[in-house]
Order: structure tokens, then sequence, then C-alpha cells
């Protein structure tokens, strides 16, 4: 090795950032190191003077660079580098160093960044985990760097062949997560609040609608389901309701592809309604990796309109996890559902209008006492020689509603193939699921086959595709809301016996004529021939290609589909009472959303410090649903279930076609210092064809910024384990539904062979601007005692202006509302989440616990707008109305005229009779169905290989009223109406308008207006039926309660087998479990209502107002599962 | 690539613009069907008293609270599309119907109401008046006249066609509605005869010129619709398509109709009521048709109860028939009624009838109301002394409310306008009376407070009671 000592000259290091303008022709790499020398004051020092120094150069330019910059430029090409070294350049051979970086498995990890330290010097791993980097000489210092591990630093010490095994970072401070279009990033450098709940969190104790399973679990989220029955429909709201007009559910996306609206209208028959779910349900909770709830507008900022309430991100399983080779698992799941929560049923009266009605009419239970030895005439009293009905004992019957319902059962049995090699991955996974529900001749099956397979192409293209085809069927679906069979059974009188209605048909005339005691149908025929069937194809699917252009650049383009078609098929059997000819219809469905995507992401470690990302995207939605019905509500031959059977003329045909698209571009921008301080940004436009031309096009931003503040001040300690703060801003803007521009003439049913045409009382508007939803969010990650305590806060203002609502206007007008942009609607408040481990060690105690405070405000509707009606319930009795400064949810019912002044001021007015007087003019609120907070607490307890778990959640606040309450009184039927009706229950002895002698008389507390002004108390009797009905028909103060309650949500024990047991058995993670849901339910009503699942069901979801719906069920049941 | 969207966001389900018959049949049928619920299931029916509720006694107790009108405006929304409609094609034909259509709902809205938004009423799509004023019921009445006469001169001179097929009352027979335009004229002066003082001349004028106001001259021109009897909406209200069970269970026979009717041994009884199940166990009625008093309490108990009282006629009207009887039909006005009209105004003697005298007319009336539902009646009938020709206007006004049984809410208005009958409103109803009108839509003070305020400073009280400029 020879040295050439060039110009020796003081040289201080910062002199290679001096800059230098410089134009270079045709030389060697030795000349041009001259003539840098030359315009500069620095010398070289030469390590080596080999061939390299001779290469020949062709051109260099620079102007006004930093000298240490064009060195790197120049010397790179010919494998050359420098290093400052006692105020000296020595310009020498760069080192390569080469490996593989490996996770704790020994699995390669891509993408891993690899940092000479000190320097601008990076690189990233390949697919396979290896990696090359030139550094400058054998003792630099190379940093490791990847999300979800633990950062390595390595000084080389002279080696150059440098493997790496990267620690996972089980502090879970850098956890990666999905975040909007699949971006995976640690959650440490997220500026926002997101919820990510593992697979086995929903797949333990199953449910059959996989978003009950998020109930409680997760702070800021809200999970009603709108029936006790499996299949029934869940309502998820995050961070409250924001929008008047839409039904405020988040957007759901499976593995990167959103998929249909989560809730679906009820379908109306005659009276009653049917819940056929909501295709959200469809997916197996088996297949189901991770859920990540995207709350605030910040997180779903780049999902664009549809994700005003939230985005619910879906990733499914894959086999990439999978040990080389093939893996098989297997689950197995039984649950049983028990109805158990009644309406406190009175015993001691029978069925009459009054205690001792002669009568034998069943439709109210003011009747004669029961159990009392007394004989009565009754529906089923046999009829003497002279056909004259004879007298039966007057006994009662206190289990009708638990006789009738059945134990549910739902049987949900899971095989997942996967396997694994150099070429890709795939997991095939096929569940059976079957339910029987507590009505009798109801049930739901589902079969699902997904298949995720990933097939590397090429080392730089990557392809996957998950297809999923799902069939749910059900050949008859339970009814809800009047006429259903929970009305019938609860409405029975206790002298009845539900075991005499089980053989349906009069005898002799089955098809034609039901048995029914009275004027409405028998429950076991509403059960087993009022069918609601549904069978519902599904096919959802996506492929993408992922390829990695450079080690920095990638691209992702991606098709999605979800495409379903949907039949129902109801049937009315000749009789019923709404369909004396029988009914029938069938209602077809189809549902197609494609949507296109593709993103471009740039990564760049600049340094140890610095490094940026950057991603540019597009997406093109389109929607396409077409529905046809043709119905009968009258038959021509009983029992034949065919449109054609409809009698002559009676056919209605309905049809609706829709079409939508948004077109979108979109950006984002992160920015990470030190891996503490992390900025991002994102930007969204879109077109949405469903508004007018001049408005189409909106742009919203997001800006979010987050710290770990530990690391940047250095603080850290063993009691202060981890703090990061976060905030952010961000607008999210949406569009409307399609055809809300112009009005049109729909047809209206033919009259015979005349047609008819009508007009629609919406006007619309072809002025309309997009919604625009701002919010701001703060938030805070702590961790203490080395992590065994963590606190997660987060506080958000959400503000939803310009939003489109159809104002009501008086029909006097020519129309009942006018679609137009008004409003301003508030939602702010606190998520808290707390993880503790209280114990550790072999017996590990975890505690998990979310609490949610969501504070919504009407900020302002519309100038001149006093109030708005979000709808009404149980006929125009019960409004939602909004008012400025109210809240969304309230609910407003009229009620009795009050004395006005004096000193009986707010007593009841009662009328000349003594009854109340309904003030019709004021609708006064008398709840809100929102709860005041959430809590949800998981304990998991864990000695060995036993595991148990239980999830409490409870709600408090909030208040719902109830038609069935209201209906139950009204005829006499519950424990509430037994105070009055004979001398022994408190009766007061009056003589009614026919001069008849009675005890079952009651007063109604108020008072009457005298002639002159002044008002005397009230002393009239009345019947006590008359009394009860008067006091709570009409009175919806009186039938509104509390809502809160306390669930023992879940509750497992699961064994796992060690190996030891198994032995050489080809299984492996072979574990049961006890399973249990909603063991328990606490209820403030104590009425036994659960005021979850009471809600009217027709023409919608109607929080808030109880109707006829199923009893409140606990299940119980148990899991296999294993590895093969 | 926002080009496609104009085609992506154009509606496929239905048009834009529409044929005017659509739109005509449409106005007409909703009018017609809507008219006769009304008269048959809801207040109008408790008003005259014709029936008994004995469960879910609301409308029996005569405690309505407030009314909406939706329907009502909302026929009148269509209809001024169809005036719009034929105004752009210069279809004056049917220019002439959307005006006798005008005039039918709004003179039944202003006879349930009073006051109502009237010049400015159904102008929000075109003009965005979203408050429409009130107007007095003395301004919208003569203008409603006007229409009617406008309506008439337009059929006259009008040689072009009605599409038969979309004229589902008169099969585009011009002179049928240009009777039904006058005879209701007949109808609407009667009714406002007190306050407004050219109305009887203006019913002579009527009955003077029978080529230039044609009216009804027998059943056959009655403004009715039959009921197809297919679908529930296409079905007599009373009938088993559309009315459950428990609904026509609760709904007894009032005991004012059946005693006036046994009182008279009207032969319509038997077609109208059914007997009682069971006569043994009755407590205070023993007869064997038994009509409930009204506004009772336990009314489901009177007389011992279901077995012991009397339901609407299942033969006729109910459980096993009556989807599509021929002889119940929806009716807008009838040739009875104008008997009863002009038997009152000749009793009054203020008009003439060639031919005619208020006797004649009121027997007339009676057969005329006989035969429409296939009754024969012996000559015995007429010579009852409750039913021979007294000259009073009790005896002529109760013959009629007999006949206006289910027909529009002629019964109603006619009590209230005469006090005729006198019924016994029942001790639960005391103090309320039979109302004299429906109570604004509570929506109104909602959705249009200005205008309704002013609206009752006006009128006078929102409440039952409060007459109506003609009942004053």
């Amino acid at each position: 090795v020879m040295f050439f000592t060039g110009q020796a000259s003081p040289l201080k290091a910062q002199d290679v950032n001096s800059r230098i303008s410089f134009n270079f022709k045709n030389g060697t790499l030795n000349e041009l190191l001259k003539s840098i020398e030359k315009k500069t004051n620095l010398s070289f020092v030469y390590t080596n003077k080999d061939a390299a120094l001779n290469k020949r150069i062709e051109s260099v330019k620079a102007e006004n660079e930093m000298v240490s910059s064009l060195l790197s430029r120049v010397l790179a090409p010919a494998q050359l580098t420098y290093i400052v070294r006692n105020n000296q350049i020595i310009i020498k051979n760069v080192v390569r160093i080469k490996g593989k970086v490996t996770d704790e498995k020994g699995l390669p990890i891509p993408g891993v960044s690899v940092i000479e330290k000190d320097r601008d010097n990076t690189t990233t791993t390949s697919l396979n985990g290896e990696y090359s980097l030139n550094v400058r000489d054998a003792s630099a210092t190379i940093l490791f760097r990847m999300m979800g591990y633990q950062t390595k630093e390595l000084a080389l010490n002279g080696e150059t062949k440098i493997n790496v095994s990267l620690v996972p970072d089980e502090t879970a401070l850098s956890e990666v997560v999905v975040t909007a279009l699949g971006i995976k990033r640690a959650e440490k450098a997220l500026g926002y609040s997101i919820a990510t709940i593992k697979g086995s969190d929903v797949n333990t104790v199953k449910e059959v609608n996989v978003v009950n399973s998020l109930a409680g679990k997760v702070a800021g989220v809200n999970v009603v389901s709108a029936g006790s029955d499996p299949g029934s429909t869940a309502l998820i709201t995050i961070r409250g309701q924001s929008s008047i007009a839409t039904d405020n559910q988040p957007l759901f996306v499976v593995d990167g592809v959103p998929v249909a609206h989560s809730l679906r209208p009820t379908s109306e028959v005659g009276r009653s309604s049917i819940d056929y779910g909501s295709p959200v349900a469809d997916i197996s909770p088996d297949d189901i990796e991770s859920i990540t709830i995207l709350k605030g507008a910040s997180a779903a900022a780049l999902y664009g309109s549809r994700a005003g309430s939230g985005v619910v991100l879906i990733t499914t399983k894959s086999g990439s996890a999978n040990k080389k080779g093939l893996g098989i698992s297997f689950n197995s799941n039984a649950m049983y559902d028990q109805a158990w929560m009644f309406p406190h049923f009175q015993n001691q009266f029978g069925a009459g209008d009054f205690t001792d009605d002669p009568a034998s009419n069943t439709s109210s239970a003011w009747g004669p006492r029961l159990d009392a030895g007394t004989k009565h005439l009754q529906w089923n009293s046999p009829l003497d020689a002279s056909g004259k009905p004879v007298p039966t004992d007057w006994v009662s019957h206190p289990d009708n509603a638990r006789d009738f319902y059945k134990t549910g059962s739902t049987y949900t049995n899971n095989i997942a193939i996967s396997g694994k090699n150099a070429d890709g991955n795939y997991r095939l996974s096929y569940t059976n699921m079957v339910n029987k529900g507590i009505v009798p001749n109801t049930d739901l099956s589902r079969n699902t086959l997904n298949l995720a397979a990933t097939y590397v192409l090429h080392p730089r293209v990557k392809i996957s595709t998950n297809i999923g085809y799902v069939n749910n069927k059900s050949d008859n679906r339970p009814s809800a809301y009047r006429e259903s069979v929970t009305q019938m059974v609860y409405s029975m009188p206790s002298n009845m016996s539900i075991k005499d209605l089980k053989n349906y048909w009069k005898p002799g005339r089955e098809n034609i004529e039901q048995f029914s005691p009275d004027d409405s149908d028998n429950p076991y025929f509403v059960a087993y021939e009022h069918t609601n069937g549904y069978d519902r194809n599904r096919l959802t699917g996506n492929i993408q290609a992922v390829i990695d252009v450079t080690k920095e650049l990638s691209v992702m383009v991606r098709t999605g589909l979800d495409m379903y078609n949907e039949e129902h098929e109801t049937k009315r059997p000749f009789s019923s009472k709404r369909f004396k000819f029988g009914g029938y219809g069938v209602d077809n469905s189809y549902f197609k959303e494609q949507n296109s995507d593709f993103l471009i992401n740039y990564k760049k470690t600049l340094n140890q410090d610095w490094s940026f990302g950057l991603s540019v995207g597009g997406n093109q939605m389109d929607q396409t649903s077409r529905s046809t019905a043709q119905r009968t509500e009258s038959l021509s031959i009983p029992g034949i279930y065919n449109i054609n059977n409809a009698r002559a003329g009676t056919i209605t045909n309905a049809q609706y076609n829709s079409r939508k698209r948004i077109n979108s571009l979109y950006g984002m921008g992160q920015a990470s210092f030190k891996d503490m301080v992390f900025l991002d940004v994102t930007g969204r436009n879109d077109w949405s064809s469903t508004l007018p031309e001049q408005n189409n096009s909106y742009f919203y931003p997001s800006v979010s910024l987050s710290t770990v503040l530990t690391d940047l001040l250095k603080m850290k300690s063993d009691l202060l384990s981890f703090v990061k703060i976060r905030a952010n801003w961000a607008q999210v803007g949406s569009d409307t539904d399609p055809y809300q521009l112009y009005n049109t003439i729909p047809f209206n049913q033919d009259w015979g062979d005349v047609k008819r045409a009508t007009i629609e009382f919406n006007l619309k508007n072809n002025f309309l601007k997009p919604e625009i939803a701002t919010s701001y969010e703060f938030g805070g990650d702590l961790r203490f005692f080395k992590n065994r305590l963590g606190l997660d806060v987060t506080w958000y203002k959400t503000n939803k202006r310009n939003q489109i609502i159809n104002i009501p206007t008086t029909i006097a007008s020519g129309a009942s509302n006018r679609l137009i942009n008004a409003g301003n609607i508030q939602n702010s408040g606190w998520e808290i989440g707390l993880n503790a481990v209280p114990v550790q060690g072999t017996f590990k105690w975890e505690v998990n616990a979310n609490f949610t405070r969501n504070e919504n405000k009407v900020i302002s509707l519309l100038e001149g707008l006093p109030e708005y009606s979000m709808g009404s319930a149980d006929g125009d009795n019960i409004r939602y109305l909004i008012k400025e400064g109210t809240k969304i949810g309230d609910f407003y019912t009229p009620s009795y005229t009050k004395v006005p002044s004096g000193q009986y001021a707010g007593a009841a007015l009662l009328d000349k009779t003594g009854h109340y007087i309904r003030n019709n003019s004021e609708y006064i609120k008398v709840g809100n169905y929102n709860p005041d907070f959430t809590i949800g607490l998981n304990n998991t307890f864990s000695y060995k290989n036993l595991t148990l778990n239980f999830l409490l959640d409870w709600r408090k606040g909030g208040n719902f009223y109830s038609y069935v309450v209201k209906s139950l009184i009204n005829a006499g039927l519950t424990d509430n109406t037994l105070v009055g009706r004979d001398a022994e229950t408190g009766g007061l002895p009056w003589v009614d308008s026919q001069g008849k002698q009675k005890n079952d008389g009651m007063i109604i507390p108020g008072y009457i207006a005298n002639a002159d002004g002044t008002y005397s108390e009230n002393k009239l009797v009345i019947a006590a039926s008359d009394f009860y009905n008067n006091t709570y028909n009409k009175y919806y103060e009186r039938l509104t309660y509390s809502a809160s309650f306390l669930k023992l949500r879940e509750a497992s024990i699961t064994y796992v087998f060690g190996k030891n047991v198994l032995g050489k058995l080809p299984i492996s993670n072979l574990s049961v479990s006890l399973i249990g849901r909603n063991l328990y339910t606490w209820t403030a009503n104590g009425l036994g209502y659960d005021p979850e699942t009471t809600m009217s069901v027709t023409e919608g979801f109607k929080q808030g107002v109880g109707h006829w719906t199923l009893p409140g069920t606990r299940s119980f049941g148990f899991k296999l599962s294993c590895n093969f | 690539c926002t080009k496609d969207f104009d085609t992506i966001n154009t509606n496929p389900n239905s048009p834009e613009n529409t044929n005017t018959e659509f739109l005509m049949s449409e106005v007409v049928l909703s009018t017609a069907y809507a008219y006769q619920e009304n008269s048959v299931n809801r207040r109008p029916a408790s008003a005259a008293r014709y029936l008994t509720l004995v469960r879910n006694t609301g409308y029996d107790l005569l405690d309505w609270g407030p009314v909406d009108w939706d329907d009502i405006y909302a026929r009148l929304s269509v209809n001024n599309t169809l005036l719009e409609t034929a105004q752009k094609r210069s279809e004056s034909q049917y220019i002439a119907i959307s005006k006798i259509m005008k005039a039918f709902n709004f003179a039944y809205l202003t006879d349930l109401y009073g006051d109502i938004p009237y010049t400015q009423a159904l102008k929000s799509k075109e003009s965005n008046v979203i408050y429409p004023e009130y107007d007095q019921q003395q301004v919208i009445y003569p203008d409603l006249l006007r229409e009617l006469r406008e309506a008439n001169d337009l059929l006259k001179a009008n040689a072009e066609e009605i599409n038969a097929k979309g004229d589902v009352m008169f099969s585009g027979r011009a002179l049928q509605w240009r009777k039904f335009a006058n005879s209701l004229r007949l109808r609407m002066l009667l009714r406002i005869s007190k306050a407004y003082a050219p109305a009887f001349a203006e019913m002579q004028a009527i009955i003077n010129d029978k080529a230039a106001f044609p009216v009804f001259e027998g059943s056959a021109d009655n403004a009715e619709i039959p009921y197809l009897g297919n679908l529930a909406a296409y079905s007599w209200p009373g009938g088993p398509l559309a009315m459950i069970d428990f609904d026509y269970q609760k709904t007894k026979v009032s005991k004012e109709l059946v005693d006036k009717l046994i009182q008279r041994n009207d032969p319509r009884l038997g077609v109208w009521v059914e007997p009682v199940k069971s006569t043994t166990g009755s407590t205070v009625d023993p007869n064997k048709f038994v009509g409930v008093p009204n506004a009772i309490d336990a009314p489901a108990a009177y007389n011992g109860g279901e077995d012991h009282v009397s339901v609407f006629s299942s033969a006729f009207f109910r459980k096993n028939g009556g989807s599509a009887n021929p002889l119940l039909k929806a009716s807008l006005m009838t040739y009875t009624e104008q008997c009863f009209i002009l038997a009152e105004s000749i009793q009054k003697g203020k008009i003439t009838v060639p031919g005619e005298t208020a006797e004649s007319m009121y027997y007339k009336g009676i057969k005329e109301s006989m035969n429409n539902y296939g009754v024969v009646v012996s000559s015995n009938y007429f010579d009852q002394s409750i039913v021979k020709y007294d000259g009073t206007l009790e005896q002529l006004i109760t013959q009629k409310w007999i006949a206006m049984l289910f027909k529009g809410s002629e019964g109603w208005f006619d009590q209230r306008r005469t006090g005729y009958p006198a019924f016994v409103t029942g001790p639960l109803a005391a103090g309320r009376g039979i109302p004299k009108r429906y109570v604004f839509p509570d929506s109104e003070s909602a959705k249009n407070k200005v205008s309704y305020q002013k609206a009752v400073s006006v009128f006078g009280p929102d409440n039952e009671s409060t007459l109506m400029w003609y009942l004053k």
C-alpha cells in the first residue's frame, strides 16, 4: 500500500460541508479529485492507489453542491468512499457488507431498514431478507430497524457478513397495525386512535353476527343488537351519531375492499317485520385474523365519503403465518340459546273485561280471579248435549311463554387447510353454521368457503387473491313487531294454556282454516305457516398485484368485488287474520360493488434520524343494485305457494334499479424523526355521481402528529415506561344517494288495467353540496411499571356540517319535505382504555377495560326551522325530534294536561269524568336512547394450561319507551296491573253506568276544574281496567324506562392440552372451551325487558322504542379446536 | 372521468313527465277511496254516531286531538300536477276535471277544519312557498264554486275526448262530470246557505237551466267508484281484505242507529245490522238487534258482552264478503243525497223544483237509498207516523242521516249544521259534545308556525268546538 500525501494543511471536518460549483469533463477520477482540491482548501489522502483512481469520468457537473455529496456521488461508482479522520480526508475502498435479516423463528424479514450509523447511507432488505450495503470501513456501526421489532445496533468490528435475527417488540409499543388502505404502520407512529381486535377475541365465544362480538370490547364503539335471534341485525355506532339523515353505520372493508353496507331495512309483511340480517354478518369469525376499527375522521380520511361514521377493517387469515408445508386446523363450536327474560306476567286474573265478567273473550286479562276453585266459560269450553258451552276449571298457566320458546342451538364447524412454500402460500377454509331459533320452526344456515392465496411471480412481483363464497339460507326467519309470535304469546291471558294451541289447524280443515281461540292468529300457526324464507348467495373477491419496483418504491393494483343475490320468499296461509285468502311474495335483490384501486408507495429512510414515506392512490367505486318483487295478498288454491297461484289481478310488482360511482384520488405523506416524532398528512378528492355537476368534486385533508415523549425527553424509567401523545385534525366529505337531484313521476299500483301515476312528495334539489365533517382528536398512551399498566386516553370532537337532509315542510305546500344542505351536529367525547397485569407469573391475571362517553349536541339546524323530526315510532306517538341545543336520540311524546297555576299547579288536570286529558299541542321530551357512558371490563386469568375469561358490559343511562309494556298493561297481562282488581287487591266499591255493583274501582289522582275557576280533588271511581288504560295508554312518559344494564357478555374457560398429554398423536394445539354469552343481565327497568333489544324494527330500526321482539336469551356451549 | 355521471345518476325507475290520464285516475281513485274509508272507519262515522267502538275507544270518546290532513293535501298536490300537465298540453277536458277534483277536496278540507291554506297552498315546487298562509273559509268557498262553474263550462264547450279507460268514475263521459260538478255545487251551496246570501239563488239558477247546468237525474249518475276487491287497497274498507277480524269485532253498531231503525221498522236494519248471537243472557236490551251506547264505561261488557250486541252485517259489510260487493262503492256524492238537499231547500221555501215538492223529494230520497241496498220497501213503511212527511227539518234530516250511513261525512256535517239527530253523546264524552271540526294537524305548529298562529288569531281557538264561518 502506497501513501500519497498531498498538500498538508489543517482541515476541519465540516469543510466537507462547504459548497462548490464545478464542471469537469473527460478525465480520470484522480484528475477530478485534484481539481476539487484546487477549488477548495481540501486535500485528499489515498489509502490505495489502484485502478479505481484511473477510472475514466466523462462529465461531472456541480452547482453549489456540498463537497460531501459530490464526493459520495463520484466515489460510489468506483466502489470508493471517504472518511474524515484526524482532519484528513482519506479516500479508500468501500467495505461491502451483506447478510440476511430473520425473525425469531428464522424466517426472513423483508423491508428492514439497514442504516450505517451517523451517515446518510441506508438500504432495505429484499423479499428474502437479504441486504448488501457499502460502508466506509469495517468498524462502522449498523442499525437494523423494522416496525414491530426491537431495533438492533451492531458494530461491524471487521466483519463483512452480518446475519441478524430481530426480536419482536413484545412491549407492543411498536405493534404493527393495519391502517387505512391496508397500510401497515407501527402503532406508535399513529397520530390518531384506532382499535385492533385479534381474531381469537371474536372466535372463542363465537357470534353468528361478528358485529355483536365487538360489544363491550372497544372504547368509542357502541353495538346494539336488534334482536335476540342470532341472525338479527346489529347496529354499530362509532363515536356517536353525527348524521341526521343516514343510519350512522361505519364502512366495512374486508381485505382492503369495501363491502356492502351494513344495515338494511326490515321487510314488512302485513303488520309484521322481518329482519333478514345484515350481509356484514356473512363473514365467518373463524376466518378473521384481526379487526381494526378506525374511529376518527383522521384515521378514516383516506376511505372518503363512506367513512364518515368510521371504518371497520377486517383482515382475514392467510397462509403466510404457516410453517412450511401443510397445516390443518379444525374447530367445532356448539352454542345453546335459552329465552329467559320475559315480561312479568300476572297469573292471578284470567281473561275478561272486568273482574266478574261472565264472558269468554280472550283479548284481555281483566277477568275473574284464577285458581279460586271456580269454573267459568272459556274459549275452549266443551258443549253439552244441547249445544251450550259448559264452564270449566278457571286455573292459571304461568309458563305459557316459557313453554312456547324452545332452546335454540347453533353449531359451527370450521376446517382450514393452509400451506406455504418459497413461491407463496394459501389458506382454504370452510365453515358450516347451522342454527335453530328459539321460535319453533325458525332457522338459519350458513356455508362459507374462503380461499386466500399469494403467489410470488417474480422476486419483485407478488400476486394475491381472496375469494369468498357464502350461502345464507333460512326456511323461516322469526318476525317481529305487530302480529308476530311474541305478540300472540305474550297476549295470552293466563287461564289459557299454550299447549292447547299446538295443533293449529282446525281438524279436517288443514291448509284452509286455522285453529285459533280468538280474533288473533294462533302463535304456532304463525311460527309454522307464516314463513319468511331467504336465500343469499354472495361472492366476494379481490385480486391484487404488488410490484416492488425498487426497494423503496412499490406499486399495488387491485380490483375487488362484492356481489350478492338474495331471494326472499314469504308465505301466508289461508285464514291468516290479515291474509284471509293467504298471501305470497317473492323478492329478488341483486347488489354489486366493484372497487378498483391502485396505490404507489415510496419509502425512504434518509438516515438514522429521518425517514419519509409517500403514497399516492386512486379508486373507482361502482355500485349497482337491482331489485324486483312480486307479491299477492290472495291465493287461489290453499297451500300452493307460487306467484302463478295468485288470485287473478292481485299480483303487485315492484322494481328499483340504481347506480352510483365515486372516483377518487388520494395521497398521504409521512415523516418520522428519530422514530420518536411522526407527522402524517393526507388528502383526498372525490368525484361523486350523485351530486350536481358544479359540486361533485370535493377535497378534504387531514394532518396528524404523534410523539413518543419518553424517547424524546429521555424520561423513561421503571415507573414510567412509555408516554406518547397524539393530535390530529381532519375533514371528510360525503355525498348522497343516487337520484336526489330531480323529481320524477312514479307509477302507482295498477287499478285493474288502469294505470296510475303519482308524484314524489320529497322535493329534490339540484344544488346539493357535499357534507363536510371536521374533527379534532387529542390523545395519549401511557405505560407504567414496565408496561404492566397501560392507559390510553382520547378526546375528540367532530362537527358534521352541510348535512343533506330532507327538511319537513307542511304538506299544504304541496310537498312534505325539501332536500337541502343544513345542520351542524357535534359529537365530542372521551375514550379511555386501561390494561393491566395485576398478577404475573404462572398464574396470570390480565384486565382490559374501556370507557366510552359521547356527548352529542345539535349546534344548528336551519334558519327558521325550530325542530326537525328524524322519524317517529309507534304511530306518530313517539317523535325523534332535534332542536338547536338538544341531542340526537331524544324522543318526545304528548303528555297529559296539568293544572296551570295555583296550589295544585303541576298536578294532573282531569276531565269531568275523572280521566286524564291528553295535551296534544305539545310534545315533551321523555328520554334519549343513547347511553351516558359505557364500560367494558374484560378479565383473563390463566394458570398453566387453563384460561378463564369474562367480559362485563355496562351501559349507564339512556331510556327506552316500550310499546309492549303499554300493550300488556292495557290488556291487564302483567303484574303491575294487579292493584284494584277486587276487594282483596284494594279495589273500591262502585256502581257502573248500568247500575251494576262492582269492587274493582280506582281513582285517578288529580284535580277537576270547577266552573268558578277553582279545582277540586278527583273522587270519581272508575274501573281498574279503565284506570290502567287511561293512566298508561297515551302517557308515554310513564312507559319510558332507564335503559341501563349490566351484562356478563362473554365467559369462557379454555384448557389447552400440553404436548405431554397428546404424546405422539398427530394433533397439536388441542383445546376445549366452555363458553357462555349474555349469561346474566341486570336491567334498571327490572320489568323483564332487555333494553338492548327493545327496538322498533319496522321501516328501519328505531332505537329507544321497545316493540314486539323476542325475549332476552342467554347462551352457553362449548368449543373444541385443534391443528393437525 | 366524470362524463358518465349524468347517465349514471339519471333515475331509470320513473319518468319526469307522464300521461295526463294516469294522473287523473290517480287523483280520482285516491280521493274516492280515502273519502270512503273516512266515512266507514274514521272520525266522521264516530261523530255521526253510526258506530260504537268497544276497544281502543278513542274516536268514540270524541277526544280526537289534532288530525293530520296529509292525504288530502297529497292528492291535491297530485291534482296540481294533473292541472299543470293538462295546461302544458292544452287539454281543457283534464283542466276541467282537475278543477272539479280540486273543489271536491278543498271543500272537504275546509268542511273539516274551517280556515285552511288555499291560495298559497301547493306552491312549494313552482315558487318555493313553504309557509303558505291560511285563507278564510268565506274566501275559499266562493272560489271553489267558481272553479266548479268553470269546469262545467269548459266541458260544455269542449269536444276533446276524455280517456275512457283512465276515467275510472265516468268512463270518459263529459256530461257525467258536468252533472257531478253541478250537484256538488248544490251540496256546497246548501252547506253554506246560512252564511252565504246568494246560496239559494245560485241553486235555483242551476235547477232552472238543465242544459247549462245538468245535475244528477238518478242513481246511475252517482259519483262513485266500484271496488275491485282484489287487493286490500282496492276493497271495501270494512271488507275481509281491508279489515282484520280484531278491528271488525271492536266496531259495534251504535244504539243511535239501531234504535232509530227499529223505531221505523226500517227494512235496512236487517241488511246493515247483524242480529245478536243470543238474547238469553242479555242484561239491558233484550232485542234481537242491539246497538251499543256511545262513550260508556266498559262498552265491551254492554248488555252482557260480545254475544249480546250487534255488529254490522257480515253478509253485507264485513267478514264473509263485501270485498267488492257491487252495492258497496266509494261514493263522492249520490243522487240520494241530492234528493234530500233539494227536499230541504224546498222545505225551507227557498227554491222550487218543477214538478217536485219537499215531500216528494223526501220520499224519493228514502226510496233511492233503499233501492241502492236492494231493499224492496212496502208502502206501509211510509204510512208510519214517524216516517210520513210532516214538514219538519228533524224528520227530514233524520231520514237523510239514515240514508247517509257510510256516505261521505254528510251525517256528521248535517248534524252540526242542523242539530239533528240529537245524539246522546255518552257519559265519557260528556262536556265535549259532537265536534264541530277537526283540530289543525299538530305538524302545522311545527312546520308552518307563523301562518298557523296568524290563522288561529283570525279563526278562533283551535279546538273541536270552534264554529267555522258557515256554522256561525
